[in-house]
């Protein structure tokens, strides 16, 4: 067999009980929080409409953070290994209440004009993200933030020709979604 | 607009004001859970891996986070030489992991033989393009069940160069059954009649049928008064029919009686100026009052149409629902009872209760004999086209009843009360020896089809009378058809069989008339030797506006083909729907658009009206 199904995360750590010890919180991880948390829940919100659930994902991720921190604080960037286990806690939420959220609420589609500043610009990316399937959101909304192609497929555990798929996927929706909105009438820029 | 572009937008921070506060508050919250967790012995790490992503190789990354994520995997590599696949997608396939060596001829076995072509282009297409593909398919596990899978196949590539491909995948079986019964809903949610309610075209009124289901539902709950009203306009006995003139003046009298009565009581039109009027939880005193109101209105109200006024007589019956009656016993109550206010010229006739069954029976047959005995029937040929020759090679006779100034009626009303009084058989052998006379006098070139009640087949001599007057008149056998109507009164399937085989022995076909309503089960088409049956108006006449008509009488066709069954159908109106029933392989259409009923014989248009026949006492003594 090619995975080790036994290689569970947790022997990474000496199972000598003393991680079973509530630690006070390491300096670096409140850092580590101050400096990353706005780009976590931005994250989470812009793959998932349900405030609630970016809440809970968001909790679950730096509470096993905080239980890895030893490790992860010697990653090369944190943040990744932290954004990929919020995303993986939020898939997990989502997936338990899978069959509630399957009526996908198709939207009529808001004009789209060329944004001209950040906040037009986020608006047109929500309006994009809520017409994607969900992996598809998590890649755009990864690049959204700056991360390179290679930095997204190893936060989502996706392959590199995936995520470069993903992409020119969104790319086809944007440029649907601009020209349908362009035929509308009044959706001038409104600057 | 472009993508790039719009990401560099929102790629840039935001200015938040993080304070420090905020960071420790979070921290601090985190600790306490931490905390509360490890209290409780919760494990929070099981489904984490700690390890760097950024130094994972890209297949093991791949693999080891679907696994995080439960969802099973199945891999193929350049430098492997079969395929593998995880203990999750094992479990998934039906096995126990470890218990089937993953191979790709096993993993092809196992997909749904529909669903193999699928799988295999989408895995090629990922290959060739190097682009993650989707795809949906069935599994048949080793047990016999099926499951729907869904699988995301990935290109996993070292250095630019593809080495391998990743499908991963989990059972989404019970999403997949939530999404088809939601479809099935939506066409559904097309396919159901929105509403019973019938309404008469010419008067916004309840039909017939729907009022008596009405009257049926207030004798169950209380009690009442039905009226019935009868408008005749005063004409002189009239040759000079005009139905235009007709449909006027019943929607003016339907309008004159809803602004009388109002719009929470039930109304309908029962026959031509022929109205009844359900008024429940009245005692006799108060419906009275009612009855007189919409009778003085009708007579007062001057009609802008050829005749000016109308006559109006009511006949009023009350009803109480512990009184074993049904709706078409009191319907013919209330009928009689306008009747003898018409014969003793007054304008309401009042049932303080309803007669004895005896008595309405006898009343109903007398009726029935002597319109049988006087022949106030005329008898109408209706042509059946042949949709494959596309010719009119058969006809079909009908029965009209000649109402009360002597014009043809469709004679539906009057048929059910002699089949409801067992005096069907009376009418039926009249129609027998009347239309075989009439085949056997002309040429005999078409094929003629006759109608017979479901409840006559009970009567042992029936077969005897169609026997002798098949003989007496001369007429070819083979080009009979007998059809049957009311199917539904096919009491005895015993009995009906031995009919129908006395029929065919004849050398005579058999019909059902009428088939897909009332309570003809389809098994009469496997235990009845049946030749032809005709498909009902009501699936008919809509057909080329309704899909679920189409799929209803296509479906129905198949199977008569099968059986070798002929089909035909009724109320046909237009050509789009000969061309579709030509589609679904009809064999015969029939409707005003194929060709109307033309008279062939009339009886006796001087007989007395049945006022007369029925109440020859009192007109007597009014002499």
């Amino acid at each position: 067999m090619m995975i080790e199904v036994e290689g569970s995360a947790a022997r990474v750590l000496p199972d000598d009980g003393a991680r079973r010890r509530p630690a006070a919180t390491d300096e670096s991880l409140v850092q580590f929080i101050r400096d990353n948390q706005g780009r976590i829940k931005k994250f989470l919100q812009r793959v998932c409409d349900d405030p609630g659930l970016v809440e809970d994902a968001f909790q679950e991720a730096l509470i096993v953070a905080h239980a890895q921190w030893e490790v992860v604080k010697d990653h090369e960037r944190p943040l990744l290994w932290v954004r990929k286990t919020a995303w993986y806690k939020l898939l997990g939420m989502l997936r338990s209440r899978r069959l509630e959220v399957v009526g996908l609420d198709e939207t009529d589609p808001a004009p789209l004009a060329d944004p001209s500043n950040q906040w037009e610009a986020e608006f047109i990316l929500r309006q994009l993200l809520r017409r994607l399937p969900t992996r598809q959101r998590a890649v755009l909304a990864l690049a959204a933030d700056g991360c390179t192609d290679e930095e997204i497929c190893q936060q989502l555990g996706l392959a590199l020709t995936t995520v470069r798929t993903y992409k020119s996927a969104a790319r086809r929706k944007l440029k649907e979604l601009a020209e349908g909105a362009s035929y509308e009438p009044g959706t001038r820029r409104r600057t | 607009m472009n993508l790039d572009d719009l990401l560099a937008l929102t790629a840039q921070q935001i200015p938040t004001q993080l304070d420090e506060a905020r960071a420790r508050r979070t921290a601090g919250h985190i600790e306490r859970e931490y905390a509360d967790r490890l209290a409780a012995n919760v494990d929070i790490t099981s489904d984490v891996d700690p390890r760097d992503p950024a130094t994972m190789a890209e297949r093991e990354r791949v693999l080891r986070s679907a696994e995080l994520l439960k969802l099973g995997t199945i891999s193929w590599f350049l430098d492997r030489p079969r395929i593998d696949w995880s203990a999750e997608m094992s479990r998934i396939l039906g096995h126990a992991p470890g218990e089937v060596p993953p191979s790709l001829p096993h993993l092809v076995s196992m997909i749904h033989p529909k669903d193999r072509a699928a799988v295999r282009r989408q895995v090629r297409t990922a290959w060739r393009d190097r682009e993650e593909k989707e795809v949906g398919f069935r599994v048949v596990k080793p047990d016999g069940v099926t499951a729907y899978l869904h699988c995301a196949i990935e290109v996993v590539t070292e250095e630019g160069e593809a080495t391998g491909l990743i499908a991963t995948g989990q059972d989404v079986t019970v999403v997949e059954k939530a999404r088809q019964e939601r479809a099935r809903r939506v066409l559904r949610g097309g396919t159901v009649q929105q509403d019973l309610i019938e309404l008469d075209p010419v008067t916004g009124l309840l039909t017939r049928r729907r009022f008596a289901d009405e009257v049926g539902r207030a004798l169950r709950t209380g009690t009442g008064s039905l009226l019935v009203v009868s408008t005749p306009p005063y004409l002189r006995r009239s040759t000079d029919a005009d139905s235009g003139r007709d449909d006027r003046l019943s929607a003016a009298a339907a309008e004159v009686i809803r602004s009388v009565v109002g719009p929470a009581d039930a109304c309908g039109v029962l026959g031509r100026h022929e109205f009844g009027v359900l008024l429940p939880y009245t005692t006799v005193d108060t419906a009275t009052v009612k009855a007189d109101e919409i009778l003085d209105r009708l007579r007062a109200t001057r009609y802008l149409a050829a005749t000016s006024r109308l006559d109006a007589f009511g006949g009023l019956v009350h009803y109480d629902y512990r009184m074993p009656i049904e709706s078409i016993e009191l319907l013919f109550d209330a009928e009689t009872a306008w009747r003898q206010a018409k014969s003793q010229d007054a304008p309401l006739y009042v049932l303080r209760q309803p007669p004895s069954t005896a008595q309405r029976r006898e009343i109903a047959r007398a009726g029935i004999r002597a319109a049988v005995e006087g022949s106030r029937f005329a008898l109408y040929a209706q042509p059946l086209r042949d949709l494959e020759l596309n010719q009119t090679t058969r006809h079909e006779i009908l029965l009209r009843v000649l109402d009360d100034v002597g014009r043809p009626a469709p004679p539906s009303t009057f048929l059910e009360l002699a089949e409801h009084v067992d005096e069907i058989l009376t009418v039926d052998k009249w129609v027998i020896n009347n239309a075989l006379r009439l085949v056997g006098e002309g040429s005999q070139t078409s094929h003629y089809q006759v109608n017979i009640s479901g409840r006559s087949l009970a009567d042992p001599l029936l077969i005897e009378h169609i026997r002798d007057a098949v003989a007496r008149h001369g007429v070819n056998p083979e080009r009979l058809t007998i059809e049957i109507t009311e199917t539904a009164a096919i009491g005895n399937l015993t009995i009906a069989r031995r009919f129908a085989d006395g029929v065919r022995a004849l050398g005579c076909q058999l019909a059902l008339d009428d088939f897909g309503t009332g309570n003809t089960p389809l098994s009469f088409l496997t235990q009845l030797p049946v030749d032809l049956v005709k498909i009902d108006g009501s699936f008919i006449q809509d057909l080329p506006r309704s899909k679920a008509l189409q799929a209803v009488v296509e479906g129905l066709v198949q199977t008569c083909h099968r059986l070798g069954i002929l089909t035909a159908a009724e109320y046909v109106q237009d050509d789009a729907t000969v061309d579709l029933l030509r589609s679904y392989g009809v064999d015969f259409a029939q409707g005003f658009h194929v060709g109307e009923p033309e008279l062939i014989v009339v009886g006796s248009r001087t007989a007395p009206t049945i006022e007369l026949e029925l109440f020859p006492a009192q007109q007597r003594a009014a002499r």
